[in-house]
Parts: C-alpha cells; sequence; structure tokens
C-alpha cells in the first residue's frame, strides 16, 4: 500500500515528498558514487606511493641555493614517464624540489601555490619568505602524518632573500631541518657522503653546478629508479630559475669493465 | 570573427577480431584480481587492460588516438570479451580506461554529468578544454585515491594547445605527454617498444598503425588483455593557432 493509497494519504504524500527533498538537497551536492558519508566506519588510507620521483640534491653556494634532480617519475619498477617537473618555483624567491608520490608533490604544489597567490593578491610588495614557507610545509606534512594520512614526499625548499640562503628538508612524517647541503632519497646515503667531502661554502655557479652533476651521476649509476636526464635550478639574487632539461654523460669504460677479473666464472666486475 | 572551425569527426574503428591463439600455460597461480587480492589493486600488473594513446600531426592538422584492447577480466575468467573501454566525455575530449571496471565507468559517468553541467553554465562558444577535462578526472581521482582503482589516458583537442594527451594515474597524478602514453598491465612489455616507434611525424594512418601494432603486441603476452581493440580518433583538428583567446 502506497502512502498516496492511503486513507488521508494527501497530507501523508506531502510530507513525505519534503521529507526526500530534505534528504537529497542535505546530501552533498558532488558526492560521488564511491564517497563514504561523513562518520562512516574508518578508513585505512593508501599505504604506498604509486608513481614515483627519487632523489632531489640541494646545495647552497657563493650566489645562493642550487637544486637538481632528474625528471624520471618511475610507476613501480617501470620508468614510465621521463620528463616530469620534480623541482617546481613556487615564488621569485624559493623553489621546491621533492621525491616521493607525484599526485602528492602536485597537491603541494596547489598548496602553495595558494599562499603566493594571496601574496599577489595582496599586491603590497611583501612576498612570503623561503623560511615561511619551509615551516608552514612542515606543518601541513606533520598534521597530514597525525591523520595518518601522509603526503607521500620528502621536499626540499630552497630559497634566497634579501641576501640570505635558506636550504631545509621535510619528509612525509613532517621532520624538518634546514643545512648547507641536504638530499632526499638514495641520495641521503649516495650523495650527501660525496657532499661532506667536496662542498665549500665559496663555490661558484660552475663548481656547484658540477658537484651536483656528479653526484646525480653516482645516482644514475647505483639507484635503480634514476635517470640521466636532469633538470637544475637556482634561487638567487636574480631570482629563481629551473633549467630546461639535459642529459648527463656516463662512462662504461673502464678496464675493469672491459676486461672482467674472474670472467665468467666470477660474479663480474662492481 | 571567429573563423569557422572546419567539421571535425570522431571515428570508432573496432579492429577486426584480432585472432590469437592462446598459449596461457596451464596451472600457475591465478592472476590478482581488481580489488584486495596479492598484488592489489594498485599495482600496475592488476589493471588488466592495455592502453595505448598517441598524438599525431602535420603542417595543417593534429589529432589524437585513444586505442584498448576488449577484455576484461575477473580474476583467471574473462567477464567480458568484446569490452569497449574509450569514451567521448566531450566533442572533442575523450579518455581510455583501465582499473576497476566498475569505478572507472563510475568515474566517467560522473565527469560527463559534471562537465556537462559546467558548460551550460559557460557562454555557449566555448568548449570544455582537455586540461580542464583532465583536471577534473584528476581531482576525483586524487581525493578519492583510498577508494578508487583507477588509471586513465585523456585526450583531446581544444582550440588553445591542439591536440594534447595526458595521463590521470592510480593515485592522481596528471602528467601530459607531447608523444604517446600507455596504461595497464599489457603497457609494461610494450612500453620501451612505443618509445622506439613513436615518430614526430606520422599521418593519422600510421599513428593508427603504431597502435594497433603497441595493442597486438602486448595482447601477444598479457593474458589480461586481447582484441578485439576500439581505437577512437578524436580529430583531424586543424593546428591550434597561438595567441587566440578561448
Amino acid at each position: 500500500m502506497m502512502p498516496w493509497e492511503e486513507e488521508g494519504s494527501r497530507e501523508k504524500t506531502v510530507a513525505w515528498r519534503v521529507l526526500v527533498l530534505v534528504a537529497l538537497t542535505a546530501a552533498e551536492a558532488s558526492m560521488m558514487p564511491w564517497e563514504a558519508p561523513a562518520g562512516a566506519a574508518p578508513v585505512q588510507h593508501t599505504t604506498r606511493p604509486i608513481v614515483t620521483g627519487t632523489s632531489v640534491i640541494g646545495i647552497k653556494y657563493k650566489d645562493g641555493v642550487m637544486l637538481a634532480a632528474d625528471t624520471l617519475a618511475s610507476y613501480g619498477t617501470l620508468a614510465m614517464f621521463k620528463d616530469v617537473e620534480r623541482i617546481h618555483k613556487v615564488s621569485d624567491s624559493c623553489l621546491i624540489g621533492a621525491g616521493g608520490e607525484y599526485s602528492d608533490f602536485q597537491k603541494i604544489q596547489q598548496v602553495l601555490d595558494r599562499l603566493t597567490s594571496e601574496d599577489r593578491n595582496m599586491d603590497d610588495g611583501h612576498q612570503t619568505s623561503p623560511s615561511e614557507i619551509f615551516h608552514y610545509l612542515r606543518a601541513v606534512m606533520y598534521q597530514r602524518r597525525n591523520k595518518m594520512n601522509p603526503l607521500w614526499n620528502h621536499v626540499l625548499v630552497a630559497g634566497f632573500k634579501e641576501g640570505k640562503s635558506f636550504l631545509g628538508s621535510v619528509d612525509l612524517i613532517g621532520t624538518a631541518f634546514e643545512d648547507d647541503f641536504l638530499a632526499t632519497g638514495f641520495g641521503s646515503y649516495l650523495a650527501i657522503p660525496i657532499l661532506r667531502k667536496k662542498w665549500r661554502p665559496d663555490l661558484d655557479e660552475g663548481e656547484a653546478r658540477a658537484l651536483l652533476e656528479e653526484c646525480l651521476r653516482v645516482l644514475f649509476y647505483r639507484d635503480c629508479r634514476a635517470l640521466n636526464k636532469i633538470r637544475l635550478a637556482k634561487a638567487t639574487a636574480e631570482g629563481s630559475v629551473i633549467s630546461d632539461p639535459y642529459t648527463l654523460e656516463t662512462s662504461w669504460s673502464a678496464a675493469s669493465f672491459q676486461t672482467v677479473k674472474g670472467g665468467l666464472d666470477a660474479d663480474g666486475g662492481w | 570573427g571567429t573563423s569557422a572551425m572546419t567539421a571535425h569527426r570522431v571515428l570508432v574503428v573496432a579492429a577486426a577480431a584480432c585472432l590469437l591463439v592462446s598459449s596461457g600455460l596451464p596451472g600457475g597461480p591465478p592472476a590478482a584480481s581488481a580489488h584486495g587480492l596479492p598484488g592489489g589493486p594498485l599495482v600496475p600488473e592488476a589493471l588488466g587492460t592495455t592502453l595505448v594513446a598517441a598524438t599525431w600531426r602535420n603542417t595543417s592538422h593534429c589529432g589524437v588516438l585513444l586505442g584498448a584492447d576488449g577484455r576484461t577480466s575477473r580474476g583467471g575468467v574473462v567477464a567480458n570479451r568484446r569490452a569497449v573501454k574509450v569514451a567521448m566525455l566531450t566533442e572533442t575530449v575523450g579518455i581510455a580506461r583501465s582499473g576497476s571496471a566498475a569505478d572507472t565507468q563510475a568515474l566517467r559517468d560522473a565527469v560527463i554529468r559534471e562537465v556537462a553541467a559546467a558548460s551550460r553554465r559557460r557562454t555557449a562558444s566555448s568548449l570544455p578544454t582537455v586540461l580542464q577535462v583532465a583536471s577534473l578526472l584528476r581531482h576525483h581521482c586524487y581525493e578519492g585515491k583510498d577508494a578508487l582503482s583507477v588509471s586513465l589516458l585523456c585526450g583531446g583537442w581544444d582550440t588553445r594547445r591542439g591536440a594534447q594527451l595526458y595521463s590521470v594515474t592510480q593515485g592522481g597524478s596528471l602528467i601530459p605527454s607531447d608523444t604517446f602514453a600507455t596504461s595497464g598491465s599489457g603497457s609494461l612489455p610494450i612500453h620501451a617498444w612505443c618509445e622506439d616507434a613513436w615518430r614526430e611525424d606520422m599521418s593519422e594512418s600510421e599513428c593508427e598503425s603504431f597502435v594497433r601494432s603497441a595493442l597486438v603486441h602486448a595482447s601477444k603476452v598479457d593474458s589480461a588483455s586481447s582484441g578485439p581493440f576500439t581505437i577512437l580518433h578524436i580529430g583531424p583538428f586543424p593546428v591550434a593557432t597561438k595567441g587566440r583567446s578561448d
């Protein structure tokens, strides 16, 4: 028996229709079929990154700060996207570079762009400093970690403002610190020892670039998920700029690679 | 005044049934299904499909081809042997779907409605751009990353940037491509071949050969991919004139 079939059903029908209408408008207009309503059972968030970038390296030098990263986004073991940008210009004084989940890096770019567009709209000549951007990002990353839903990235924040260089690192659980040279991912194991040996505060641009290229070359040799196509970026008094991608030369011609000790009986070179 | 846009056509070309000799080995572990089994929904191997998309251009015209295989698998069983995994979202933007069939169908239908509703709010002359549609897809894939198992290729044409191709990956990354893009379990074995075979100066028919060959190669080795293929031609369109406002 339908509501409209009963005695006195007219009033009931109206009430029923109003109820349905209220329920529909109360539901979010933009609710997608796969979205759970608020207050539903606890959700387990994704526990692994899918499309990933590898190391980023940053060093302070004479004129400012330089970042370097390859242009690869891997899909598991597949080197799928070979021309992506893993360094982003946040403002004239600040750059960020990240490894980890690429979609979360794109989200971080959107979040920080909102900060800087506020600067633009206020139009009062003030620009959020690299240090402020770094600390804001740390707060964001730590809060997501507390919600057990991290932005799965390790980010380097590099900048130059009012004569001072800035270089900081924030990771997916909110660990944050600053230093003269930093690296993420495999770089923290392979590049940092090289930088500890060869970095000086008075490196000029050519030396800084050579040092970063040396680190990325070693990473290409020893990190499975690295590529020898790289971009460099610098933040100086002239502003911040990211280079076009270019390919690093590699060497496979060492004598011990040509004639391998032990031949076929052994495991080859190293 | 605005120059008249040459009539564009969208051709759905269903390939002749691909005669594949099944060479599956007896026994062995069942393929991971799209939801929750070991290997999970999130690894490339579980997105049982091959999608290949490519752009082509010459001096006057350009276009995008979206190609997909025809097998929907549920574990080791072929649930649909004549699946159609490509669709148009607007008059000039299409997608190819891989991942969970249910999720990608729901996403496709939701975005068709969303884009149509947004278009009604704009002036009649402006079609959504490819990036706008791809960004909508990316937004849903990113915000719903815990619930969705989806990896899409979004391609099309607009007056602003001409023929374009975007990957919207599992997790919600939006990655553009000037050349080709692939997705699904069958994409891994053919990815390097595609890099070698794609050329900048292909005609539309050469581009179709490229897409078709890639799908054939993938289907030979991926048990989750098989013909008949569907190849969606978006275009030909005039090469976008720089400096035009939308």
